[in-house]
């Protein structure tokens, strides 16, 4: 009996070792397409290499050309072969990606509870339960509604709206890949509104995720020439 | 008797204490409240499928030659490529240069990729808007935390004496 108990004390700790994993960096294969309303088009592809502790987050593109992108700090600076060629002061913007939200377990309203907004408004719809957000007052003239829609208890929706509830962007995460305890969308859509109310597309599709990868340090660090 | 009255006094202003914060977060934030009918959550698939059939044709082929770039594209005339953007914008909407004002004043290639609309809102609305003012509001909130987290421990050390 005594056995019984610490096997299954053993097995017990052992399973709450894993679900407790600190997944701190990913890498992923992405594709980028968008498609404007007047018919121009884009394609990027690369891999993503991310670090939540360091907050390094750099893009190895193949395609269009082959270009290195990396954002640290506040900067963003693109290389060619290792040259730094463009180098621009942009906000700290790290914390918000959606790499950064899955590796702390954060996607499911997309970190917005993190950044103390509240929810004003809870709804059931379907499948779907889509939460209504407070907008900070400094933001109110330019957006008006923040809902976010969970499905599985999953991040799915995002729509946002301006003045006249008229709306201006909507995103949908899908095709979640599971591995262990943590969870990405495979695929991200979003399209955004212009002013005629024509659409502007974006899919972004992601594969071959690699987690906590300790074989490959200088990947996720990147160290700029001076 | 004393003591129970104390105690009673004190856990009565932490409740009040918390309270007000709540209602003055509130307060600040609130705006008209709007709710979307379940067809604002979703999108006409085939429609996207068909607005992005020529992108997925040149996805393939780049996918079939690994490593072949546009320039080489280019060079061999493809037809895959006409109304391709020369720039990688894995970031965000093309055109880096942006077309009039940006939204939230942020440039305009930190669309999409890394942020989405609201994860540039959140950055607008933590980071960008009066940066001053954001740090006072931090530094409030941390101070307002400490004194409610202070008071529940005196509280509750007194409950234990």
């Amino acid at each position: 009996m005594k056995l019984i108990i610490l096997l299954f004390l053993f097995v017990f700790s052992l399973a709450s070792n894993l679900l407790a994993q600190d997944y701190y960096r990913m890498s992923v294969d992405f594709t980028t397409k968008t498609k404007q309303a007047e018919g121009k088009f884009n394609l990027t592809k690369g891999r993503i290499f991310y670090d939540k502790y360091t907050k390094g987050l750099i893009y190895d593109i193949h395609f269009p050309a082959k270009e290195k992108w990396i954002v640290q700090d506040s900067k963003i600076y693109k290389l060619i072969n290792d040259s730094i060629y463009f180098t621009e002061e942009i906000p700290s913007i790290n914390e918000f990606t959606v790499f950064h939200l899955a590796l702390n377990s954060n996607l499911t309203y997309f970190g917005l509870n993190k950044a103390k907004f509240l929810i004003d408004n809870i709804d059931k719809k379907g499948d779907l339960i889509i939460s209504y957000w407070n907008i900070p007052p400094h933001i109110q003239n330019m957006i008006k509604t923040i809902a976010i829609a969970k499905k599985k208890n999953s991040l799915y929706s995002i729509v946002v709206s301006g003045e006249n509830n008229k709306i201006l962007n909507k995103q949908f995460f899908k095709d979640y890949i599971s591995i262990g305890g943590f969870e990405f969308p495979g695929t991200i859509v979003q399209i955004y509104y212009d002013v005629n109310n024509n659409k502007n597309y974006q899919v972004m599709e992601f594969k071959n995720i690699l987690l906590n990868d300790t074989e490959n340090e200088e990947n996720y660090h990147y160290q700029l020439e001076k | 008797m004393k003591q129970f009255v104390l105690k009673s006094v004190s856990m009565i202003l932490i409740i009040s204490l918390l309270s007000a914060q709540n209602f003055s977060i509130l307060a600040n934030t609130k705006s008209v409240p709007v709710t979307f009918d379940e067809s604002v959550f979703s999108y006409d698939e085939d429609l996207l499928m068909a607005e992005l059939s020529d992108i997925n044709k040149l996805d393939v082929y780049v996918e079939a030659n690994e490593g072949i770039t546009l320039d080489e594209l280019s060079r061999e005339g493809s037809p895959l490529i006409a109304n391709m953007e020369g720039t990688a914008s894995p970031m965000g909407m093309a055109g880096e240069e942006g077309n009039g004002e940006p939204l939230l004043g942020i440039p305009p290639f930190l669309w999409g990729f890394v942020l989405g609309v609201l994860g540039l809102i959140i950055v607008y609305a933590v980071t960008e808007y009066d940066k001053d003012k954001t740090k006072e509001a931090l530094w409030g909130c941390l101070a307002s935390t400490a004194a409610t987290v202070l008071i529940v421990v005196l509280v509750s050390s007194a409950a234990v004496y």
